[in-house]
């Protein structure tokens, strides 16, 4: 990405991330910084229902993360993405990922496999 | 020439699509109870979700975002779970009345009571969404609905006195039973100003991928179209306040609403009053249930659009399937449907102010809109209706149901 300086609640949190094939795949829903030499740096964006539940309480959180467990969503933990994969932050966050190759739409792939592709017609 | 023809369409939709359980009961009722004294309501109403869609579709041709999307985007997740909350809550209770409507029109038809056809309205309407496209469904359905044109034919070979017709165009306050003259006011706003209605129009902007070209296109159908739909609600007030008053009904049971056309046009004014509640209330449950999974999906970033096939959008299909599960299984209580439409109508007027306020506030947004912001006419009709509707429904709402 070009240097500059990106306001991350404006313009990264809570927007709409895309994959390589302009698919869309869920919203930024958390930011993890790191801290050590010289200013915080993003580490990287965090998405999942646990990272979102965290923005309201504990609890909650580590009731979903529990529950993406039970149901075997990429053992109910968030699913991380490396900020040397944002390709750029325009309309979208556009990022370099398959959707499909990673564990990125495990829940989208859950609730297809485990319960829309055995209603009828759904192929 | 596409644009053109695309407009035309887009007109008509609109058209047909506006009249559904709501404003039908409420319209009927209001006519009925009130005479022509609540004409205001309808059109201020009308006025309001005028104003509401267009921005909407300025909105989506402009900043290339859906509304809910903005409104995570813009205000954080925090924020946007009490606009989501709200409309999903609300939109159970109006998806159930329109699958009710459906109910109530199928047994009207077969003379089988109304709780037998609700899984069978349920399932044809999943089944429009599961296996149909946004042009099966929007324009289908939509131009079937412009049949409720019929309402218009009526109220005119009514002859209702056009003078009185007028005085009610100016709100006046009635000399009885105030508590349910305001809150059939507020019920009005509630079915015009539909916040799923334009919320499905911004995701239908941005699925038609609609750009700054689109914009005098999107005047010309929410003016014109939704000004046609107005007038069609506007018409069964005006039946109803003269065909339903003169015979005395209250519109307490769904059984005196075909006398909406049956005084006029017998057995033919039956099967239309008929077919008309059913398409538009399917009509009216696709479009909510639609919206409602919008709304869920785009806050939510997953993939969705009616164009691509279930399995590629698995979460937002099974959100719609579930709402119209949830309708469903609400209406199989054996809630009185009028009762019900009533009450989600004025549930609405009181939840919109939390979903309108973001909504005008992006609309004056620089870094959405650019140069295509909200002048200061849209932003104060907007607000004043909204206020007007939050204000009127914390009064009636609890008179309403202490009165009963």
């Amino acid at each position: 990405m070009a240097d500059q300086e990106l306001h991350l609640f404006r313009d990264v949190l809570d927007k709409q991330m895309v994959d390589r094939n302009g698919r869309r795949c869920g919203k930024v829903d958390g930011l993890v910084l790191r801290t050590g030499e010289g200013p915080p740096r993003v580490a990287r964006i965090e998405i999942g229902s646990g990272t979102l539940a965290r923005r309201l309480s504990g609890r909650l959180a580590r009731g979903m993360a529990a529950l993406s467990r039970w149901l075997g969503i990429r053992g109910g933990r968030p699913y991380r993405i490396p900020w040397a994969r944002v390709k750029e932050v325009d309309l979208n966050v556009a990022l370099d990922l398959d959707a499909d190759d990673s564990q990125l739409d495990a829940a989208e792939r859950w609730v297809r496999d485990r319960v829309m592709s055995h209603l009828p017609g759904a192929r | 020439m596409k644009k053109l023809g695309d407009m035309a369409l887009g007109i008509l939709t609109s058209v047909g699509g506006f009249l559904e359980i709501g404003s039908l009961v409420t319209s009927a009722q209001a006519g009925a109870r009130f005479g022509f004294q609540l004409v205001w309501a309808v059109l201020l109403g009308g006025l309001c979700l005028v104003f509401l869609v267009e921005m909407s579709g300025r909105f989506a041709a402009v900043s290339k975002h859906t509304i809910p999307d903005a409104i995570r985007e813009r205000f954080g997740f925090t924020f946007f779970l009490a606009p989501l909350l709200a409309l999903v809550g609300v939109g159970v209770m109006v998806l159930a009345a329109e699958l009710g409507g459906i109910a109530i029109a199928a047994e009207l038809a077969t003379g089988v009571d109304r709780r037998v056809w609700v899984l069978p309205a349920a399932l044809l309407t999943w089944l429009l969404l599961w296996k149909g496209t946004f042009a099966v469904i929007e324009k289908g359905v939509a131009m079937l609905s412009l049949i409720t044109i019929g309402f218009v034919v009526a109220a005119v070979a009514a002859h209702p006195r056009w003078k009185e017709v007028a005085g009610g165009v100016v709100p006046s306050a009635p000399d009885h039973d105030k508590a349910g003259y305001w809150f059939l006011a507020v019920a009005i706003l509630g079915a015009s100003i539909s916040p799923y209605l334009f919320f499905f129009y911004s995701s239908g902007a941005i699925e038609e991928k609609w750009n700054r070209g689109h914009l005098g296109m999107n005047r010309a159908v929410s003016g014109v179209g939704l000004g046609f739909g107005t007038a069609i609600a506007a018409s069964v007030l005006v039946l109803a306040g003269v065909v339903l008053r003169r015979a005395g009904l209250r519109v307490e049971d769904y059984r005196e609403l075909p006398r909406l056309l049956t005084d006029l046009w017998g057995r033919w004014g039956f099967w239309l009053f008929v077919a008309s509640l059913g398409i538009a209330c399917l009509g009216a449950a696709l479009e909510t249930a639609l919206a409602k999974s919008y709304i869920v999906a785009q806050g939510f970033g997953w993939n969705w659009g009616e164009d691509q096939r279930p399995l590629e959008d698995a979460r937002f299909s099974f959100t719609y399937s579930a709402f119209i599960l949830a309708g469903a299984v609400l209406l199989l209580c054996g809630v009185d449907v009028l009762k019900l439409t009533n009450l989600a109508m004025a549930l609405t007027a009181v939840s919109l102010p939390l979903c309108i306020a973001p909504f005008l506030l992006l609309m004056n947004d620089r870094r959405y809109l650019a140069e295509h912001r909200n002048g200061w006419v849209s932003n104060l009709v907007v607000a004043a209706v909204v206020g007007l509707a939050l204000v009127l429904a914390l009064v009636t709402i609890p008179l309403e149901i202490v009165g009963g």
